[in-house]
């Protein structure tokens, strides 16, 4: 059962991931990359991972998606200002991205996973041990992390913070 | 430990100095703070007494064979380079007055960055590294907000970076699947213990993990970023990623092949040979075609880690202490030679002519800074070169011609420079030098020239 | 792999089948029942009764951006609380502590946020 659940899910995350990139309008491609994330949560669910499987929905379903139509609002795409992509530089990058798909599939259909794994527990994912895991045998890179979240909002208010001297650029506001 | 606590302290303290209307205070603050930092991790070594949930550095079994003790050569060279760099900030920063604290702040947090990079002993923190560190970097690169190269630079450092961050995070996705472990004296043992590795798992990882550390040192396939970012982005904060940057991923990259994967050497050693040629040849090649000193720079920062990269390809016992000193060669000749240009404003060849009439010491600065660069003896870039050469010849002759060769194009770009700014004539104003920049200038030479005369000091020190 | 407990999502799935069918019958059947009209008014965009000007992408401002940015940094700290709110009390105070330093980072980059007024609304 579970087992095609996989095959099933992974078909999913696959196929939309590919209308992700090839969708013509932008937002399509946004709506194909929720369906992504939501077939990688039920990965998760499948892996006996709930907490994971939420988080991932909130924060990249909910919260990333946003930004992700934010930053499509910026642009202000429109059908004229796109930029035409040559044919020729859209088959080298079909023929890279196969090539790299067959140089892994060629490593990997014999390789089995590591005996030093073992058979893992089951109940690895729930978040009681997660949070286990996390604070005592991570807890260096969880504080280290926080390093990661300051800088980024100093960039994000440096940049996206208008200097105070400068003049008002014409925009339309909402 | 104490070192990475008192940066991203020193980080925050700044930050927030930004806050309150104290910008005369904000450079004096981060240099004290660094030298004390300096201290630290000069001292007793800060990583020695520290075992502190196995997460960071120190008592690696494979330690002795790696040599890199306490890895305080690579550490130092990360918080020497940081210093200079931060003092040049005097000038660097004035095109962002409004964000002087917030630029300091940021390139705390990107040298938190690089030292965790160079001093992991777990490979999420390796990622948690390069992440740190490359962070605040897209964020410096753009922040010239209203020059459009800037904007490009920062952009395209950011797409491509994230782009290989990705590879990166795979990679070790793989490499945890395969060994079942991110502790890298674990994964030390499995590489150890089976020495025909055959699990695709493992070798796909590895692959990928190369890509994406290949990347952040710009070397051949994945340079084609390197002349864009470093060319666009505000001339201080190019220093900032063609050294301390550069230290912090190259130490990542052999820390990780050289020391983790040790007994896979041979295996990885051809790939990396090539790697390294083809970086070496094309960085000193396309190097020459250049009309602006700031690309040239940024051609020739590719060529240099095509030098670096052959010690990887060599996997010897004396690597490490090459490395560190090349690495300090270069990152001083680096430093003063964007001094100059900072103290200039300009990036053009032309605009050099005739420096040396404009003032002298620029012009005195800008021919050792080159001239270590190219090799040429006595300076530290020629010492660097020779304990490269010497520590790879053994096992790769031909590659070591390929960089003598290669060496000789790039004393052609490099004379070029020295040549304009003696005898050629341009413009005759005097250039007035900020004080703090002729300290820079001068703390590099006075380098280069001890470390040409006396290479032991830094040898004996990694 | 999937474990005993997965009966246990047979409410969800239920739960999703009722909901996605109820959208799929309401497409189906509202175009069988109701009155058809065609015609270029009928197709229109509707905005507010009188004549679309335009195209509904507007470049937007900025610190739309800005804003959401900080929310998507401070969800994140957020979904740390969860696992460790669970494991409090094995915890004990070195995750108390782990967890206090995280939150104080996180504080000092709240005041930051503040005090550079990237929350005000700038006209």
């Amino acid at each position: 059962m579970s087992e095609y659940l996989f095959y099933f899910l992974a078909f999913v995350s696959i196929f939309a991931a590919l209308l992700v990139v090839t969708a013509k309008n932008p937002i399509h491609s946004v709506l194909f990359l929720i369906v992504t994330f939501f077939a990688i949560a039920g990965q998760y669910i499948i892996l006996n991972a709930q907490f994971l499987a939420i988080v991932h929905i909130i924060v990249y379903a909910g919260a990333i998606m946003v930004l992700f139509l934010f930053v499509l609002m910026l642009l202000n795409l429109n059908k004229e200002s796109e930029p035409v992509k040559s044919y020729l530089m859209k088959g080298i990058g079909v023929l890279a991205g196969c090539l790299l798909a067959l140089v892994m599939v060629a490593a990997l259909h014999k390789s089995t996973m590591s005996p030093a794994l073992g058979n893992p527990n089951e109940d690895i994912g729930l978040v009681g041990n997660l949070g286990k895991v996390l604070f005592k045998e991570y807890v260096v890179p969880f504080e280290v992390s926080s390093l990661l979240f300051l800088s980024a909002m100093i960039g994000a208010v440096m940049l996206g913070k208008r200097d105070p001297k400068i003049e008002p650029v014409n925009e339309i506001t909402n | 430990m104490k070192l990475l606590i008192g940066l991203s302290v020193l980080a925050v303290i700044t930050m927030m100095m930004g806050l309150f209307k104290s910008r005369k205070i904000v450079l004096p603050v981060v240099v004290l703070g660094l030298l004390g930092l300096l201290y630290i991790a000069s001292g007793y070594g800060c990583y020695c007494e520290d075992k502190m949930f196995g997460m960071y550095i120190n008592e690696h079994q494979f330690l002795k064979m790696f040599d890199i003790n306490k890895n305080s050569g690579l550490v130092g060279l990360i918080m020497i380079s940081g210093l200079l760099i931060t003092i040049l900030a005097h000038k660097g920063f004035n095109y962002t007055e409004n964000h002087r604290a917030d630029m300091h702040a940021l390139m705390l947090f990107s040298m938190c960055g690089a030292v965790i990079a160079v001093s992991y002993t777990n490979l999420l923190m390796l990622f948690l590294g390069i992440e740190i560190m490359s962070i605040p970097l897209y964020i410096m690169a753009g922040s010239n907000k209203h020059d459009s190269s800037s904007n490009e630079s920062g952009l395209k450092y950011f797409l491509l970076g994230a782009f290989a961050t990705g590879f990166l995070l795979f990679g070790l996705a793989l490499i945890y699947g395969a060994t079942g472990s991110f502790n890298v004296n674990q994964i030390y043992n499995y590489t150890h213990n089976q020495l025909n590795v055959s699990g695709g798992i493992f070798k796909m990882g590895i692959v990928f993990t190369m890509v994406g550390l290949v990347f952040k040192i710009g070397a051949a396939p994945f340079h084609f970023w390197t002349p864009d970012v470093y060319s666009g982005a505000p001339s201080i904060i190019t220093s900032f990623m063609s050294t301390v940057v550069k230290i912090a991923g190259f130490g990542a990259l052999i820390f990780f092949f050289n020391g983790v994967l040790h007994p896979m050497g041979a295996e990885w050693g051809k790939t990396f040979a090539i790697i390294s040629a083809a970086t070496m040849i094309l960085g000193n090649v396309t190097a020459v075609y250049q009309i602006s000193l700031k690309r040239m720079l940024a051609w020739s920062s590719v060529a240099h880690a095509g030098y670096l990269l052959m010690t990887v390809a060599a996997n010897g016992n004396n690597v490490p202490k090459a490395v560190v000193l090349y690495l300090a060669a270069y990152s001083l000749a680096s430093i003063a030679t964007f001094a100059v240009l900072i103290t200039t404003g300009k990036e053009n060849f032309e605009d050099y002519n005739g420096l040396g009439k404009r003032n002298k010491w620029l012009a005195i600065g800008l021919t050792i800074s080159l001239l270590s660069l190219a090799g040429v003896p006595p300076l530290a870039g020629f010492m660097g070169k020779y304990y490269l050469f010497t520590t790879v010849y053994e096992q790769y002759p031909w590659l070591v011609i390929v960089a003598i060769c290669t060496s000789a194009i790039s004393i052609y770009y490099y004379l070029k420079t020295i040549i304009a700014a003696w005898f050629k004539k341009g413009s005759e104003d005097a250039i007035q030098v900020p004080l703090s920049t002729v300290f820079v200038i001068l703390v590099c030479i006075l380098g280069l020239i001890a470390l040409g005369l006396m290479p032991q000091v830094v040898l004996d020190l990694a | 792999m999937l474990d005993s407990s997965s009966s246990s999502y047979m409410p969800i799935v239920l739960q999703s089948i009722v909901a996605l069918g109820f959208v799929g019958l309401v497409l189906v059947l509202v175009p069988m029942l109701g009155p058809k009209s065609k015609g270029s008014t009928k197709t229109d965009n509707f905005e507010c009764g009188i004549e679309a000007q335009g195209d509904a992408r507007v470049k937007f401002s900025v610190k739309y951006f800005l804003t959401a940015i900080l929310f998507v940094l401070f969800d994140v700290e957020v979904i740390f609380f969860y696992p460790y709110a669970v494991n409090f009390k094995s915890l004990g105070s070195p995750g108390f502590l782990a967890v206090v330093m995280f939150v104080a980072f996180f504080l000092i980059g709240f005041f930051y946020v503040l005090k550079k007024g990237a929350l005000e609304w700038e006209k």
